[in-house]
């Protein structure tokens, strides 16, 4: 302790340690990792995001929403995320390979958001319009949708204006009672919006993997994850049937 | 009062003494901790809006700037880095000159690092509320006001290593390892997060890795790492008695080195499993660190709390401990699989933040800024403000705190029963957030009270320079008045 030069060489190097063992080494693992084809699609897993989305995750970062929702689906026995129907199987480093930022969360001050667009009737093409509807009206003010929810109101992503030859504009939202804008007058979402909810909607983790399998029913004795070659393919597409749209804040 | 000298000094000769040493701090001291006081009001008042905000959700919603996703990293920021980092720096290169029985060596440095520091938080802090956040918990700011943030750590810890360099004593002190394992962490966490995620940045989940060892180096071993440093000092100064043993402080210091930045994961995270296997192995060597200081501690000050919580200033440093040791173990606690499983994402990730952050360093920096001003610039601040100051913090500190902590357990508890919906589990915890909110106006209140404090001292110099200035345009005007005379005389005598 008593050189300088020793003791400053001696912290950088613990320091330094620290930085090749729990960073560089899984750098060069998960950076090597590579997405996985999907054979029955010809895509890859996962997906880059359509522009949209990606303009919508940089409107969910600048607004801060990860400082109250995770995108982590814990294992089984780890937490009860997948009781909670927050996804179908555990949150895996593939799940993430092409998200940038990649928001896990610390504290769930409101709902987990890892698989938020399968929870209301995904696979059903006539829910998608339904789905925008509800998150929409959610963004603008979440109580509309979530009795004593203590989400914030983003009133500023959208635009109150004139209604224009008495009718309301297609995307203008549906409010009632105290949150319907002064009669004459339209809530519709700005861009902002729109892309917030594209984003949202693009948040699925549902592809079984071979190191999170989708635990299926037996069924004719068939297991999903054991059709995957090489370990690193795809077994299928799971693709999460919930007929009856449900908010998906309720758990 | 803290005693002045420390202990067993061997000086050399032509070492400078105890009072030069604390002189060379005086513009260090004025310009760092009127900057931070500033932080820590606007910080607090900021946290405050935070908290109100999620008992009245609607309120001011229309306002982007003051959406709650943006508030409470930007007043997290600011407390952590305007206040606590730019407050710890000061103190820590004073103690660390102190330890070393000589004079601050570039104070020049220090103060272009201070300018260069406070840019950086104001950049960040109007960053992140202008919608411009990285959405990296403790790495929110952008990356050029954190650019700002490391330069300006670099320029005040090379004065630190400097000065330490330029030693008189030939002892060391457990103080002064901290202070320069503080100089170097920041700069260190700060730099290499700042170059990995340069560009786009790592690949997948290697971002979260990087985020946490940021943030826990930079919680642990910066900020941390100042506050072990305060209360080493501090401890037995204020028990009059040596500290228990040095070997155990040698031991505790090279285990937070080696291991605290390890310890960076938990059960369930959806990395490599070998890379969760590795951190939590961190886990347990880095709670070796900390049963050496808490057992250090323990027999330094054995038999004699009731002595330490006898003043203000031992009851600050008393709780600072108490809540260092409480935090480190409570995260260590729910490291593991079991408590993992229940008390991950509640409002104890908030309460074990302000356990470290609010507890050990904010307190344990508060009981030594008023000591250190006074040793500095020569003015106390007003004894009655300080007291209250300091009861006022500690009541703000625990009432956040505590609550929040209590109410993450019923948050977890009733979370892990899947029949509970998710808002009502949330519900069932708010009344304990309130608490909290009520603790955050407790603690606004206290560093109004600190900030009026530093306001008379400011005065007080203000008003011993007009004094100065008046003492020596006393003699001028004599000087002119005489020399007038003399004018006088010698045109009447050519006159005459």
């Amino acid at each position: 302790m008593n050189s300088t030069p020793l003791l400053f060489l001696g912290i950088l190097v613990a320091l330094a340690s620290s930085w090749w063992g729990i960073l560089v080494a899984p750098s060069l693992q998960v950076g090597n990792t590579p997405t996985i084809l999907l054979k029955e699609t010809g895509q890859h897993y996962p997906p880059n995001r359509p522009g949209l989305a990606q303009q919508g995750a940089a409107i969910y970062l600048s607004e801060g929403c990860n400082t109250c929702h995770s995108q982590l689906v814990r294992p089984e026995g780890f937490g009860i995320d997948l009781a909670r129907g927050w996804g179908k199987r555990r949150t895996v480093a593939q799940d993430y390979l092409r998200d940038s930022p990649v928001l896990l969360g610390t504290v769930r001050i409101g709902p987990d958001l890892t698989n938020i667009g399968y929870r209301m009737g995904a696979g059903d093409t006539n829910a998608q319009p339904v789905m925008v509807a509800y998150h929409l009206k959610h963004l603008y003010h979440p109580r509309t949708v979530a009795a004593g929810s203590v989400m914030p109101a983003y009133p500023y992503l959208f635009e109150q204006r004139p209604i224009v030859a008495g009718a309301l504009s297609p995307h203008a939202l549906k409010l009632e009672g105290a949150f319907a804008p002064p009669a004459g007058y339209e809530i519709v979402p700005k861009p902002e919006a729109t892309a917030l909810v594209a984003y949202l909607l693009s948040l699925r983790s549902g592809i079984s993997l071979a190191e999170a399998p989708i635990p299926q029913p037996p069924t004719n004795g068939v297991d999903t994850a054991s059709a995957s070659t090489n370990g690193m393919s795809a077994a299928s597409t799971a693709t999460p049937t919930n007929p009856t749209p449900a908010p998906p804040s309720s758990r | 009062m803290i005693p002045t000298a420390s202990t067993s000094p061997s000086p050399v000769s032509s070492a400078p003494g105890i009072a030069d040493v604390d002189a060379s701090f005086r513009s260090v001291a004025l310009f760092m901790l009127a900057k931070a006081t500033f932080w820590l009001i606007a910080g607090s008042l900021l946290l405050l809006l935070t908290s109100v905000k999620l008992h009245a959700p609607a309120m001011m919603s229309n306002v982007a700037w003051l959406t709650y996703g943006r508030l409470a990293p930007a007043g997290w920021d600011a407390l952590v880095y305007g206040f606590a980092g730019q407050a710890g720096f000061a103190i820590g290169l004073w103690l660390l000159a102190r330890a070393s029985m000589q004079r601050l060596q570039a104070p020049l440095l220090v103060l272009a690092g201070a300018v260069c520091w406070n840019i950086g938080v104001l950049a960040g802090t109007i960053g992140i509320l202008a919608g411009y956040s990285t959405g990296r918990e403790l790495l929110e700011m952008p990356a050029g006001a954190m650019v700002c943030l490391v330069v300006g750590a670099g320029l005040i810890g090379a004065a630190g290593w400097i000065t330490y360099a330029a030693r008189t004593r030939t002892e060391t002190y457990p103080s002064a390892w901290f202070v320069l394992l503080a100089l170097i962490s920041f700069v260190w966490f700060g730099s290499v997060a700042l170059m990995m995620f340069a560009g786009d940045g790592p690949r997948g989940v290697i971002q979260v890795l990087v985020q946490r060892w940021y943030a826990n180096g930079v919680l642990k071993l910066w900020l941390g790492g100042l506050s072990l440093a305060v209360i080493f000092h501090t401890l037995p100064q204020l028990l009059n008695r040596p500290l228990a043993s040095r070997q155990l402080s040698l031991i505790a210091f090279w285990c937070l080195v080696f291991f605290t930045p390890w310890a960076v994961t938990a059960h369930g995270d959806p990395f490599p499993r070998w890379i969760v296997s590795v951190g939590m192995a961190g886990h347990f060597l880095a709670a070796i660190a900390l049963v050496a200081i808490a057992l250090n501690w323990w027999k330094t000050a054995e038999g004699a709390g009731r002595t330490l919580f006898a003043s203000p200033v031992g009851r600050l440093i008393g709780i600072a401990a108490l809540a260092y040791v409480a935090a480190g173990l409570l995260a260590f606690f729910v490291s593991f699989r079991g408590p993992a499983s229940w008390a991950r994402f509640t409002w104890i990730h908030h309460g074990l933040d302000w356990l470290l952050v609010g507890g050990a360093v904010t307190l344990s920096f508060f009981a030594v800024i008023p000591d250190f001003l006074l040793r500095a610039t020569g003015r106390s601040l007003s004894p009655g403000l300080v007291r209250l100051h300091a009861t006022l913090s500690l009541v703000g500190v625990l009432l956040i705190g505590l609550p929040l902590l209590i109410g993450g357990l019923l948050q977890g508890s009733r979370l892990a029963d899947p029949s509970v919906a998710f808002l009502d589990a949330l519900r069932s915890s708010m009344h304990l957030v309130r608490l909290s909110s009520l603790g955050l106006v407790v603690f606004l209140l206290a560093q109004g009270v600190f900030g009026l404090a530093l306001v008379g001292l400011f005065r007080s110099l203000a008003s011993e320079c007009v004094a100065t200035l008046k003492s020596w345009s006393v003699p001028i005007s004599n000087a002119n008045a005489n020399a007038n005379a003399n004018a006088r005389n010698r045109t009447a005598g050519v006159r005459s």
